[in-house]
């Protein structure tokens, strides 16, 4: 169905586009003089945080959407295809439960109303790079799967 | 409320004159009222639980078949009741274990995960009767016969999606619990002076 593949992508590139968005502002409120502080940086975190589980929850509905599209004539486990979608889905997994922790650490930064020493803002700049990539490289393998 | 759980729990001394720690600021029973934690936790919950039963099926083979027998919009559906009844039961469970106490003493790993356990069976009951719902619509080929057989099977198989919904969620609750120590040990923990006046709590 057209619309559910069209909601996978927009939640997607809302994902990856936030991570992106929110890495840069950490970066920036790192930085001496800037025009960005740390609480402007946390109050965008935590609005990113939001709406990231809910593309998270939109991608993972609309994923299983689209691979009901193939039914029943989905791949086999054995085959490349197969091996991919597996990688793609442990990667996904994985991204959930970082993802938890993330969002604990902006929870606790916006408890304190700020991110309390530079450990906790390099966390953050860690945090949202690891899922901008992690992102990126589920774009890359839903490439893969679709188009060989 | 968020800052006012702060300040509750008993904290412990540090090294620095004057000030105290709190030893785990982000425990279950101190973000209860913080509905983002809860809004994350049950949106990780359905869909770490979806994305696992894609490839426990997967894997095992019969995916295919039953997507392929599964109508999109009611698969999109049950998807969005079963992540709405999630977040209000993990919301209920917040409540119940901050009830518990407000000190790590009497909120243990084990009334974490048997709170979380009991208000995950609820939600497989509801989830279940999500499923029974849809399963007899379109109703214009209703019986009472079928009403009957739908109450009774119902009634029985709601004991079981409870079962099978606390052991779940008791093992989401572990793993929860593991994630919230993961979170604990990125930052640094609260540093605040002890209360006087005209001072504020914190200090980073």
């Amino acid at each position: 169905m057209l619309a559910v593949r069209l909601l996978h992508v927009l939640a997607m590139a809302l994902a990856v586009g936030g991570a992106v968005a929110v890495w840069w502002l950490v970066r920036r409120s790192e930085a001496r003089a800037s025009a960005v502080g740390p609480e402007t940086a946390v109050e965008t975190a935590v609005a990113y945080e939001a709406g990231f589980w809910a593309t998270a929850g939109l991608l993972v509905m609309t994923g299983v959407g689209n691979l009901g599209s193939l039914a029943p004539a989905v791949p086999p486990a054995e085959s490349f295809w197969g091996t991919v979608f597996a990688v793609k889905l442990l990667l996904v997994l994985g991204l959930l439960a970082a993802s938890l922790v993330r969002t604990l650490v902006v929870a606790r930064c916006r408890r304190a109303n700020r991110p309390e020493s530079a450990g906790a803002t390099r966390t953050l700049r860690v945090g949202y790079g690891a899922t901008a990539l992690s992102l990126a490289v589920l774009v890359a393998l839903a490439e893969v799967l679709a188009h060989g | 409320m968020a800052e006012e759980a702060e300040t509750t729990g008993p904290p412990v001394a540090s090294g620095v004159a004057g000030a105290t720690e709190d030893p785990d600021p982000n425990a279950f029973h101190r973000v209860c009222d913080d509905s983002l934690v809860v809004w994350a936790l049950a949106s990780f919950h359905t869909a770490g639980l979806v994305a696992l039963l894609v490839v426990a099926l997967y894997l095992a083979g019969p995916l295919g078949d039953l997507l392929s027998g599964l109508d999109t919009v009611v698969g999109l559906a049950l998807y969005l009741g079963l992540w709405a009844a999630t977040w209000w039961t993990n919301r209920r469970a917040f409540r119940a274990i901050a009830d518990a106490g407000d000190d790590a003493e009497s909120v243990s790993a084990s009334v974490v995960v048997g709170t979380g356990g009991k208000w995950a069976g609820v939600d497989g009951v509801l989830f279940l009767w999500m499923l029974l719902l849809a399963a007899v619509f379109p109703p214009s080929s209703v019986t009472l016969a079928g009403v009957a057989y739908f109450l009774a099977f119902g009634g029985i198989a709601s004991l079981l999606a409870f079962v099978v919904g606390a052991i779940v969620g008791s093992l989401f609750a572990l793993l929860d619990l593991a994630l919230f120590r993961a979170a604990g040990g990125l930052v640094p923990k609260l540093t605040r002076r002890k209360h006087e006046a005209g001072e504020s709590d914190d200090t980073a």
